[in-house]
C-alpha cells in the first residue's frame, strides 16, 4: 500500500519503510516491536537505496499469447490475467487491438488523451486505458461516453479517491446517471437495477470496468493496494438511472440538484457508497394514507440515524448517502403534499442524532478528527445532523415500481462529483447498430 | 498455433520524482515527524523520537505536533512547505495499516 502511495507521488513504485504485522497498531497493542526494529528506522533514513535512479514513462508492452486455437488462447489469457493480477475471477473478454478500436468508436477524444492518474498507484488514465478495461468487461462502445464521465468524476480530486481506493472501508463507486442515454444505452433505472438484468446490460459492463481501472491502474488489489476488509459491491459497483419519464411534476433530476444540469441533458453524478440497506418502507395496507407515509418516512429516517464515522468525513461538502425510491412511491408521497425537498428536509430533521448517542458511542472523536473546521466545530450540535444541509441527501427516483421498498446507501464522500457527458459524432449510428445487434427497446422493454 | 495480441491493462506510469539521497549519518541533523494521527501513531512516534534522541545527543528533532495532523492535512502541498521551512534533513512518516 505505500510504495502504490508513493508511485501515485510520481516515484518509483518503491519505497523506504518498516513494516510489521497489525498487532502494534492495535488499540492497546504492544508497540515494543517498534522499538525493538530501532535501526532499521536509522537505516531508512542512512542507508537504503531506491531500486531506481531513472524519471520517464514506463509503457507497458503488449502480450503475445500463443495457443492451439482461439478459444484455448483466451483460456491462457484469462488465467495469465489472474496470475498478473488483473482479473476479477470472472472471465474477461480480450482486450485486442480490434475490440478496443471498436469500442473507442463511443468517444471522439483522441485515443492518448489523458483523464489523470488512477491512485494510490498512480498509472495515467487515458481514453485508450480506459477503452481496455470497458472491452474486457464486455463492453460496448455505445457504454463508453458514460465511463469515461464517470472516470472524470472518479477523479475529481474533490471526491479524495485515494484515500477511498485504499481505505479499511468498504467503499465502492456509485454512478447515477440522467439523460436519455440512459435508455439508449439500456441502462437500468427500475426491477434490480443493481443486479444483473440480461435486458439492461450496460450499468455491469462500465461499473464492472470501473473496478478493473480501480484495481489494474489504480493498484487497489485487495490486502495490499486496497485495505477494504469487506470488499462492499465491487465486482460491478454500482451503475443505473434515474427514472426521468415519471417524476412527480416539479421534482427535480439528481444532475439538476447536485450539478444544476438540465433535466433532458445527458449527465452522471458520482458519490461512493460504504453500504446499502433495503428499507421495508409501507404498512400492511390498513393504515390511512397520510399516516403511512408519515410512517414510512419516520422509518427511513431511523435508518440515517446511526453514528456512522463516515458522516463525519462527508459532513461539510459531501453527502450522507442516497435513498432510492420507486416512482410508485414518489408519486403517491406527492400526491399527499411530500414534495421533493420536503422529503429531504423531514429526513434531515429526524435524522439527527441525540447528543448523548453521539457520545456514548464515539461518533464525538470521529467528528472532532475530521479534516475541515466546519464539521469539528459541529460536534457540539445536539443533536447532531448528518449532513450540514438537507441538500447534501441525495433522492433518486429509481428502483422498481413497486411501494414496498426503500434503498439507502450510506456514503463516504466528501463531495458528490460529475457533470455532462460527452457524445460522440457519430452516437445516432452507434445506437441504431446497438438496436440492430440486441433489439430495439420500445416502452422501456428490451427485446434482450 | 493461434496468437492473440492483447493490450496490459495496467496503463502507463510516469516517475517523476526520485527519492532524496540519504544521509551519512543522522548525527547533528535535523528529523521531522508527520503524523496521520492513526494506528497508535501518538504512541510510536513518540518513543521513536526518544530513540532517536538518545542515541544523537546533537540530533534536532520536530515533533510530529508542530504540523497539521491527519491524513488528509499531511497530504497538502502545505505541509510539506512547512517542513521545508524548517531545514528538515529526513522526515519519519506515519503511520499506514
Amino acid at each position: 500500500m505505500v510504495r502504490n502511495a508513493i508511485a501515485g507521488l510520481g516515484f518509483d513504485q518503491d519505497a523506504s519503510m518498516v513494516v510489521f504485522p497489525i498487532a502494534p497498531f492495535l488499540v492497546g497493542g504492544d508497540i515494543a516491536p517498534i522499538g525493538e526494529a530501532f535501526e532499521r528506522f536509522v537505516a531508512g533514513l542512512t542507508g537504503w537505496q531506491p531500486r531506481s535512479r531513472d524519471t520517464g514513462l514506463r509503457q507497458p508492452p503488449k502480450l503475445r499469447i500463443e495457443a492451439n486455437g482461439f478459444e484455448a488462447a483466451l483460456d491462457r489469457m484469462n488465467r495469465q490475467f489472474l496470475i498478473n493480477t488483473w482479473g476479477d475471477g470472472l472471465p474477461l473478454n480480450a482486450p485486442s487491438q480490434e475490440r478496443v478500436g471498436w469500442i473507442l468508436q463511443g468517444s471522439d477524444l483522441a485515443r492518448d488523451h489523458v483523464l489523470g492518474k488512477v491512485l494510490p498507484r498512480g498509472g495515467i488514465a487515458t481514453v485508450e486505458t480506459i477503452a481496455i478495461s470497458l472491452a474486457a468487461a464486455g463492453g460496448r462502445p455505445e457504454y463508453l461516453p458514460v465511463l469515461i464521465a464517470a472516470m472524470q468524476a472518479i477523479l475529481d480530486p474533490a471526491i479524495e479517491h485515494d484515500k477511498w481506493q485504499a481505505t479499511s472501508g468498504s467503499t465502492y463507486p456509485v454512478v447515477i446517471v440522467n439523460g436519455p442515454i440512459a435508455k439508449q444505452i439500456r441502462l437500468n433505472a427500475g426491477f434490480g437495477l443493481l443486479g444483473p438484468d440480461p435486458r439492461h446490460p450496460a450499468g455491469a459492463s462500465i461499473g464492472r470496468a470501473i473496478r478493473l481501472l480501480l484495481q489494474n491502474v489504480g493498484g487497489a488489489l485487495p490486502g495490499v493496494g486496497t485495505m477494504s476488509m469487506y470488499g462492499g459491491m465491487r465486482y460491478t459497483n454500482a451503475v443505473f438511472a434515474e427514472d426521468e419519464d415519471l417524476l412527480p411534476a416539479g421534482w427535480s433530476t439528481v444532475a439538476e440538484d447536485h450539478f444544476g444540469i438540465a433535466r433532458g441533458s445527458n449527465a452522471v453524478t458520482v458519490f461512493v457508497a460504504t453500504g446499502a440497506s433495503n428499507i421495508v418502507r409501507r404498512g400492511v395496507g390498513k393504515e390511512a394514507p397520510d399516516e403511512e407515509a408519515q410512517q414510512s418516512l419516520a422509518r427511513v429516517a431511523s435508518y440515517l440515524r446511526s453514528p456512522s464515522a463516515h458522516y463525519a468525513a462527508s459532513w461539510a461538502r459531501g453527502t450522507p448517502g442516497a435513498l432510492l425510491m420507486s416512482q410508485t412511491v414518489a408519486r403517491q408521497l406527492d400526491g399527499l403534499g411530500w414534495g421533493k425537498q420536503r422529503i429531504k428536509q423531514f429526513l434531515w430533521q429526524a435524522s439527527r442524532i441525540p447528543g448523548a448517542q453521539v457520545r456514548e458511542t464515539g461518533l464525538y472523536q470521529w467528528i472532532q478528527a475530521a479534516p475541515d473546521a466546519q464539521t469539528i466545530a459541529s460536534a457540539d450540535l445536539d443533536p447532531w445532523p448528518i449532513s450540514r444541509t438537507p441538500e447534501q441527501l441525495i433522492l433518486c427516483v429509481a428502483g422498481g415500481h413497486h411501494p414496498t421498498h426503500n434503498f439507502w446507501m450510506q456514503a463516504m464522500t466528501p463531495q458528490v462529483t460529475g457533470g455532462a457527458i460527452e457524445l460522440p459524432a457519430q452516437w445516432d449510428m452507434l445506437i441504431a447498430r446497438g438496436d440492430e445487434e440486441l433489439g430495439a427497446c420500445e416502452g422501456g422493454v428490451c427485446a434482450i | 498455433m493461434d496468437a492473440l495480441e492483447v493490450f496490459d491493462p495496467t496503463g502507463a506510469t510516469e516517475v517523476t520524482r526520485l527519492h532524496a539521497p540519504r544521509l551519512p549519518d543522522l548525527a547533528g541533523k535535523t528529523v521531522a515527524f508527520l503524523s496521520n494521527d492513526m494506528w497508535q501513531a501518538h504512541r510510536m512516534l513518540p518513543m521513536l523520537r526518544e530513540m532517536l534522541q538518545q542515541r544523537y545527543r546533537d540530533i534536532r528533532i520536530i515533533a510530529e505536533s508542530e504540523f497539521p495532523m491527519g491524513n488528509v492535512p499531511i497530504d497538502r502541498d502545505d505541509t510539506v512547505e512547512q517542513v521545508l521551512a524548517r531545514n528538515a534533513d529526513a522526515v519519519i512518516i506515519g503511520n499506514a495499516s
